[in-house]
């Protein structure tokens, strides 16, 4: 009897011991449960909250720009596309919803239409033609004959300068993106030549957020040129160990190929809707400016220097991406380099660069804003035309 | 039996493992939430910081008048924001600004600094009469800015007659001035101080429904019949005399009876979804004429320049100022204010379209620069003492 009180005792412990020590167990698990709950909400937070600050930030920006008004110009302009599909289709576009804005009407050409015939028909007030390497001189000057003002905005120089230096007298006036061409459009006898870079199309190059399979450190998007190749042989040891992505063409021509093998996709060439994506989810973008005198596609047999910037430096500080570039003179009549815009002079510095705004997320975002704003505010195509629409129709 | 002690680590080990993998889950799942949280708060941010800088006038741009201005604030807590805003506004203004306090001895420092206009804020309480007679006895200009109409017109209306110009913030006032003999009385509003009043960022405190205030009369009134509401949300009612209310024990630890101090309260609006502005009934004992009150209160401005959602009470004047509905959203019965409360936190992007526009329109229009400009445009006018 008495042994079976002890064991039936025994038992009762054992059972409030085991209850008690899963008790225990629970709460500390609860608390545990708790506690990971809480620390991720509160990382997740710290995390998020920049990331949002950024984008409404941005957002705003946009939406004031996108809702200023510009004066509308009582002119009837008759514009001649370039004819030559990628990579000028998308200019084409920006150029002509910017001018839809800005004056009362628009016609818009191919360079292999009638063009006189339409002209006769409409009568604009003036032409502008992009690019005009396609567009027959016999056009423009029957085009010129009946008393309409003509301008051409020149898109490659000074790649083709052996072919637009031929055609460019034609015209009544001369726009070119090169600084350096001013002067060699006026030793072929222009009369009116003006210096006029591309801008950014914000309806494509804008910041936004980015499919998380676009997204990457450090970007380049171009073709391989042979001063491209040359500097990233240079880096390509050092990029081997970023998450990098490099596309275009003939960048199998690097020495250190096999160490970027697997970062670098071959002969795509990406639409700009895809290539603003991309941009906007680089958290660096590197600008490297072809040389004047490499001979890939280059007609420029004078050797006229390049000194302005290509318009992918404007698209990239409108992604809300870092730019780093390399310097050409023109840049700073363009962007504060160190506040709006970084600069590079050789490899070295490039990877000491990298490596410095990939740690300092404050300081790229900083210098990301000021650029976005900087082109904003004088970098789009209204602006570009509003200045062309003043020296055609002053 | 020695399987089952060999199995036994193995069995302990999984168990971890699982427990570990899904605390682990549990981590992941808190970040999301976090994420999406601090994004879409730092959205909001963003998007005011970026109006903020865009709508503030650089100091640079802004011409300041050759005139010499000393300024008596009125040094009480309730006036605080106002004296900050007024300053700062001052010093962007004027060549030089004075500014002393009400219990300094104006008229001497008047008589040493010779400015070319005393400007008074408010001055029932504590700067004398006699004070500004000499000051006007000197030959300099004094001025009044009247901030508690109409609750003590009694006595503003006989300390108005002493100043040469007397600005009321309250339309219905400026007859009221007029016929007790004052010669020079202008309308203006008050304002807010963008530098002291913006979107602070991270808030003092999170809260659904904020309101900063003493308990007067009316507004316990108010608040007795809102009390579902303020048990069901996550509020915060700051300031005197509120243990009075109805369900003062149930709501004990979300009202301060202390009040807040008033250069802070933009950390908590800013940390508001939705700020309740109750006007002062205007049917007080220092107000035995009755003046109605038409016009609205400097907190208006304030809480419109933080970049949150007003729910304001509507005076006759509300509409000069902001469009109700598009700026900020009105009131008139604690069940419309229930109902529109209810409406707004659950609709978070359209709470904050309406907070972002008015932030504008209180950058654009309702800042102390704006205010003070258009008195030194008064003061210039022919006839004025500037004039």
């Amino acid at each position: 009897m008495k042994k079976t009180l002890s064991v039936r005792r025994n038992a009762i412990w054992k059972r409030r011991a085991r209850r008690r020590r899963l008790l225990r167990q629970s709460a500390a698990i609860q608390a545990a449960v708790r506690a990971a709950r809480e620390i991720g909400h509160a990382d997740g937070y710290r995390n998020g909250y920049p990331k949002g600050h950024h984008r409404g930030w941005c957002d705003a920006l946009l939406s004031w720009h996108a809702s200023q008004v510009y004066p509308v110009r009582d002119a009837h302009l008759l514009y001649v596309t370039t004819g030559m599909g990628v990579p000028y289709a998308p200019l084409d576009e920006a150029i002509v919803d910017a001018l839809g804005r800005m004056v009362t009407r628009v016609t818009v050409c191919r360079p292999t239409d009638n063009i006189p015939e339409v002209v006769w028909q409409e009568k604009p007030h003036g032409m502008l033609v992009l690019n005009g390497m396609n567009l027959e001189a016999s056009k423009v000057l029957k085009v010129k004959e009946m008393g309409v003002r003509t301008a051409v905005w020149m898109t490659d120089d000074p790649y083709y300068t052996d072919v637009t230096g031929l055609f460019a007298v034609h015209y009544d006036h001369v726009f070119t993106l090169e600084l350096s061409c001013v002067p060699f459009y006026r030793d072929m006898g222009c009369q009116s030549v003006h210096y006029l870079p591309f801008a950014n199309d914000f309806r494509v190059y804008r910041p936004r957020e980015a499919d998380p399979a676009k997204r990457c450190d450090i970007l380049f998007i171009g073709s391989g040129y042979w001063n491209r190749i040359q500097f990233f042989d240079a880096i390509a040891p050092y990029l081997a160990t970023k998450n990098v992505l490099i596309t275009g063409w003939w960048w199998d021509r690097l020495a250190n190929f096999h160490l970027l093998a697997d970062k670098i996709r071959l002969g795509q060439w990406m639409t700009p809707a895809e290539t603003a994506e991309y941009y906007a989810g680089a958290k660096i973008v590197i600008n490297l400016h072809r040389s004047h005198d490499d001979d890939s596609y280059n007609r420029n047999t004078r050797r006229i220097p390049a000194h302005s910037v290509n318009p992918r430096t404007f698209e990239i500080a409108g992604s809300g991406a870092l730019q780093l570039t390399d310097v050409r003179l023109d840049l700073q009549n363009h962007y504060v380099p160190g506040r709006e815009i970084v600069t590079y002079g050789s490899p070295e510095e490039l990877i000491a660069k990298i490596e410095y705004y990939l740690a300092r997320e404050d300081e790229r975002m900083a210098i990301v804003k000021s650029g976005l704003k900087r082109t904003l505010k004088h970098h789009t195509y209204e602006k570009r035309l509003e200045a062309l629409l003043n020296v055609m129709f002053s | 039996m020695r399987a089952k002690r060999k199995l036994r680590p193995q069995r302990k080990m999984r168990r971890e493992h699982i427990r570990t993998r899904r605390i682990w889950q549990i981590r992941q799942a808190g970040y999301a939430a976090g994420y999406g949280g601090g994004y879409s708060v730092g959205y909001h941010a963003g998007r005011c910081s970026m109006v903020h800088e865009r709508l503030t006038v650089p100091a640079a741009q802004i011409v300041p008048y050759d005139k010499t201005v000393m300024y008596v604030s009125q040094g009480t807590p309730g006036f605080r924001t106002i004296d900050r805003g007024i300053m700062n506004a001052l010093g962007k203004l004027t060549r030089e600004a004075i500014c002393v306090t009400s219990g300094d001895p104006v008229a001497l420092l008047a008589e040493l600094h010779r400015p070319d206009l005393v400007l008074v804020l408010n001055g029932i309480f504590s700067v004398s009469t006699d004070q500004i007679d000499r000051i006007r006895a000197m030959g300099i200009p004094t001025a009044v800015w009247v901030a508690d109409d109409p609750y003590f017109s009694d006595q503003t209306r006989v300390m108005a007659t002493h100043y040469d110009v007397v600005f009321t913030h309250e339309i219905s006032c400026v007859r009221m001035y007029e016929e007790a003999g004052c010669r020079s009385v202008h309308y203006l509003p008050f304002a807010a101080d963008p530098d002291l009043f913006r979107p602070r960022h991270p808030p003092a405190m999170q809260t659904d429904l904020l309101f900063i205030g003493m308990a007067f009369p009316n507004r316990l009134a108010f608040f007795n019949r809102l009390l579902p509401l303020l048990t069901r949300r996550n509020v915060l009612i700051a300031g005197g005399g509120w243990q009075h209310l109805a369900g003062y024990h149930r709501l004990k630890d979300r009202i301060w009876l202390t009040g807040i101090d008033p250069l802070t309260t933009p950390l908590f609006y800013s940390g508001a979804r939705i700020v309740i502005n109750l006007h002062r009934s205007d049917q007080e004992s220092g107000n035995s004429q009755r003046f109605p009150g038409l016009s609205v209160n400097p907190r208006t401005f304030e809480i419109g320049a933080c970049g949150t959602l007003q729910l304001v009470d509507e005076r006759a004047e509300l509409s000069r100022h902001y469009t109700p509905g598009q700026d900020l959203e009105t009131f008139s019965s604690p069940e419309e204010l229930a109902e529109k409360a209810d409406y707004f936190l659950s609709r978070e992007d359209v709470r904050r379209d309406r907070a972002v526009n008015g932030l504008k329109k209180t950058l654009r229009n309702h800042t102390y620069v704006h205010r003070l400009n258009r008195m030194f445009q008064l003061l210039s006018q022919p006839g004025g003492v500037w004039g």
